[in-house]
């Protein structure tokens, strides 16, 4: 004997309600994705967060000025006088200037030639170095201040600034530029991550229509596809820390490793919350769906009917 | 009133897994297929555009 309620969604509409889940939980992970590439790409307070932190900071300074000890030791001037232009302002101000460098290389006409830390007045701070005019001839006071101290520092304060190879990025982007209008695209990254959404929540309402025999039915598939997403996030956020990707990046870089590795803690706590409110969200409609399908059970039961 | 005893019907709350699954197995089926091949490349971009 059945014991099917009367009045219920047939097979067809629960294989197209399967359908609109699926798709929906892939639009869900979509604005997800799409949401954390354009924080990526487009947020500086995000990169100035990571670039201007005070493990960052720190740690670019005891790279830069262990550099200089070793030029001092060689070229024989005082560290004092190099490390007086080597302020906590004049570092932050130099991290600014390759953020937005980094983050104007999508644009229509970027500069590709990453900024340099200026050393001009660092030069004839030098050349007045009283122990370094002592050891060096008058003739090659200006070459050595310049091409073997400033030059050094300036490319030393950019590597831990930027520890990746800015001539071959330059070189990569103007190739790529040439070929492809980069800006165009990129323009709608922004407006991903709410088209997904909005496609989404146009799911939603389909699959409320399939089921509109008993739209309690829709909950059950709106909730599943809510809690997969979160379930998948929550999965994601695991894999990546499984990944330890300072540690893969730490093995070339100890500098680009603590940067990852700040990033990733500023963005997992984000995708941690997202994912977690997801799930439980999704938890509660399917269990507004079990309560409303138990209470319809239990009169249809109260009434003589077999359920 | 006697509360009636009525089927209910559990595996409902399995569907957010069931929906997850094929998501999983694809993402699985990429890594096992790719994953040591685009491991190896990312290391050679990585040693490429990174200063050591």
């Amino acid at each position: 004997m059945s014991s099917r309620i009367p009045g219920m969604p047939g097979g067809a509409a629960h294989a197209a309600a399967v359908i609109l889940a699926l798709i929906m939980t892939l639009c869900l992970l979509l604005s997800g994705c799409t949401a954390l590439v354009n924080a990526l790409m487009n947020d500086t307070a995000l990169h100035e967060s990571v670039a201007l932190s005070d493990q960052v900071q720190t740690a670019q300074k005891e790279k830069i000025f262990a550099k200089v000890s070793t030029l001092a030791e060689k070229y024989s001037f005082a560290p004092e006088t190099v490390n007086a232009f080597l302020t906590d302002e004049a570092l932050e101000d130099y991290n600014r200037q390759v953020i937005a460098w980094w983050m104007s290389l999508l644009d229509t006409a970027p500069s590709l030639t990453a900024p340099s830390f200026s050393t001009s007045d660092m030069i004839e701070a030098i050349m007045a170095d009283e122990q370094f005019k002592e050891n060096t001839s008058t003739g090659r006071r200006k070459a050595i201040a310049r091409d073997e101290i400033a030059a050094v520092i300036a490319q030393t304060v950019q590597e831990t600034v930027l520890p990746l190879r800015s001539a071959l990025i330059s070189l990569g982007m103007s190739q790529v530029l040439q070929r492809v209008n980069l800006a165009k695209y990129t323009a709608i990254i922004p407006h991903l991550p709410w088209i997904f959404l909005g496609v989404s929540v146009m799911l939603m309402c389909l699959t409320v229509l399939v089921m509109a025999r008993r739209p309690l039915r829709a909950l059950v598939y709106i909730g599943g596809s809510l809690s997969a997403a979160g379930v998948l996030d929550l999965a994601l956020i695991l894999c990546l820390r499984l990944l330890d990707l300072p540690g893969w990046v730490g093995q070339v870089s100890s500098m680009l490793s603590l940067q990852v590795s700040l990033l990733q803690d500023k963005l997992m706590p984000v995708m941690l919350i997202c994912g977690g409110c997801a799930l439980l969200a999704g938890l509660v409609l399917i269990g507004l769906h079990q309560h409303g399908m138990l209470k319809i059970r239990r009169s249809l039961a109260a009434k003589g009917v077999a359920v | 009133m006697m509360k009636q005893n009525v089927r209910r019907h559990p595996l409902w709350w399995l569907l957010p897994l069931g929906l997850a699954l094929p998501f999983a197995a694809c993402a699985a089926w990429a890594v096992l297929a790719y994953g040591s091949e685009a491991k190896d490349l990312m290391d050679i971009v990585l040693k490429m555009v990174v200063i050591p």
